[in-house]
């Protein structure tokens, strides 16, 4: 038997907190992505596999509704990320805020044993307090929207994932959330796999000082 | 087995009306705050029809993921998220808005339970009958939470699992370095530099299906530089993909698609090329002539015995008369 995508190729991504990061212009104007597009590949030097990803789909990719971007971050990345927009938006750099989100397949908002939490290293594949959790927290931190789905990708009685939007706006209120907020949504990912025995993210977590342990000495 | 596509889609009350639900856009509010604005953009975006596969029934994407439960729940939503004041959240339940609580400033506006079934009626049957008592409705991922943009992230997905697959099977010492885009006058600084670059350049890599899902390999695979053969039934489908620049070249011969796609891979060149016919009829080809590609993958919909599978003893013409007169 073949291992299915998630646990051979996507899961070591997810232990360092990478998953699908994306935002959207609402001012609707391609340029305020470009701009964005443009600081991401500046904070991202060494990252080839998103220089590469950000040029071609500069070139490649048609924009559906209101401009936007996608592309996979890690614990410590989307929080910089979302400083940097707010700051384009306090500083007049793009025309309208920037609403920042990603799919509820990610690394710590999705319990989905078809799929996403396939063959966990402990077993934990059918557990959703973690979603749950994710909800919760995003919720105390001050996302914009939060989301509790059920049945989504795989279908009724087979998963359990939370979604989550925070805006951009410029303020520094907003500043605030979005340090927050994008600290702690992968970071729930990095714990969810650090508790489940990958050492991928337990270094993650480590580094990052998710780790509870560390806090209990 | 694909249980979402068992369900008879509901019938639309009202048609969607591009005018009334155009997404806003520049920078005047017409909400109280960014962030409500935010949330009626968004979700106007995901059923704006350049999203939305079928704004006329309010689904998004994903079979019969919503936005909002109906038509009248969809100005409900627009509504109240313009009366919504800065330390107020609005409640959602299934795509329904049912309530505007106090809050506070730094909560969110909106809070959003979707298809929440108690454990052990958790299945497609039942939720159907609750649907259809207009009680329930399915937000798959991004289509009840308002924040899906379309095929990019299906793209993306599909690239960053073959370059994770490019990272374990085929890193290659650096030859090259990239090159960052960046509008920075200032140098990129580079602090740690790494050894080896993966990439598929000069791999074949052949799958199948040019579908909704699979119709993103030809570029998820040119783009991490490699050569992507893919089988495809239906012709328009190829067609369709060439126009949208996801994929490169159309062959209706196998055995010269199989050369085009060898010297391609030789010459480390990035090009997709579908070919007319059914996948078995490919794979038994490259057996015959001892070819094994660097990867293979299916994204067909042979999970779906009646829409989706195509047999590989019967022609096209033959399948299609058949699916109809005896599924």
């Amino acid at each position: 038997m073949f291992p299915g995508f998630v646990p051979a190729y996507i899961r070591p991504l997810f232990c360092e907190g990478k998953g699908p990061f994306r935002w959207a212009a609402l001012s609707g104007d391609p340029n305020d992505i470009a701009v964005t597009d443009a600081v991401i590949a500046e904070m991202f030097p060494n990252n080839s596999g998103l220089q590469r990803w950000l040029r071609l789909a500069k070139e490649k990719i048609a924009f559906q509704g209101l401009p936007a971007r996608i592309c996979w971050l890690g614990q410590g990345e989307r929080e910089k990320a979302g400083f940097a927009f707010n700051e384009l938006v306090r500083t007049g750099k793009v025309k309208a805020p920037i609403v920042i989100g990603r799919d509820h397949l990610d690394t710590g908002s999705v319990a989905s044993p078809n799929r996403e939490t396939e063959a966990m290293l402990d077993g934990s594949d059918a557990v959703a307090d973690w979603p749950i959790l994710n909800a919760l927290v995003n919720t105390a931190g001050g996302a914009s929207w939060v989301s509790l789905h059920h049945g989504g990708g795989v279908g009724m009685g087979y998963s359990i994932h939370a979604g989550m939007v925070i805006v951009a706006d410029g303020t520094p209120e907003a500043a605030a959330r979005l340090r927050r907020v994008l600290r702690n949504d992968p970071g729930m990912g990095v714990i969810r796999h650090a508790d489940a025995g990958y050492d991928i993210a337990r270094d993650t977590a480590r580094a990052h000082r998710l780790d509870i342990q560390e806090r209990l000495k | 087995m694909e249980p979402i596509e068992q369900l008879e889609p509901i019938k639309p009350i009202t048609m969607y009306d591009a005018k009334k639900y155009a997404t806003p856009t520049g920078n005047q509010l017409s909400c109280k705050s960014w962030i409500q604005e935010a949330a009626l953009r968004m979700l106007l975006n995901n059923l704006n029809p350049e999203v939305a596969e079928r704004p006329d029934d309010l689904i998004v994407y994903g079979g019969r993921g919503k936005a909002a439960r109906n038509f009248e729940a969809l100005d409900n939503i627009i509504k109240a998220l313009k009366v919504l004041e800065n330390d107020e959240s609005l409640l959602i339940q299934s795509g329904k808005p049912v309530g505007i609580l106090k809050t506070h400033p730094d909560a969110p506006r909106v809070l959003i339970s979707n298809s929440q079934l108690v454990p052990h009626w958790a299945n497609w049957e039942h939720f159907g009958e609750l649907e259809k008592k207009g009680l329930m409705m399915y937000g798959q991922m991004t289509a009840g939470s308002w924040i899906y943009i379309g095929s990019q992230g299906i793209v993306q997905g599909t690239y960053e699992t073959y370059a994770a697959l490019a990272d374990k099977h085929f890193a290659q010492p650096i030859t090259r370095n990239p090159q960052p885009v960046t509008t920075s006058s200032e140098p990129a600084t580079r602090n740690s530099q790494p050894a080896t670059i993966s990439s598929l350049k000069g791999t074949l890599n052949v799958t199948a299906g040019l579908g909704g899902m699979g119709g993103a390999q030809p570029l998820a695979i040119t783009m991490n530089d490699g050569v992507a053969l893919i089988a495809e039934v239906e012709g328009w489908r190829i067609d369709k993909r060439i126009e949208t620049k996801y994929l490169d070249e159309k062959f209706t011969d196998i055995d010269a698609a199989i050369d085009q796609a060898l010297k391609y891979k030789k010459s480390g060149t990035a090009k997709s090329i579908g070919v007319q016919c059914n996948a078995v009829h490919l794979l038994e080809r490259l057996v015959e002539r001892d070819i094994i590609p660097d990867t293979l993958t299916d994204q067909t919909s042979a999970h779906d015995p009646l829409i989706g599978y195509w047999p590989h003893e019967v022609s096209q013409e033959e399948a299609k008369i058949m699916r109809e007169a005896d599924p």
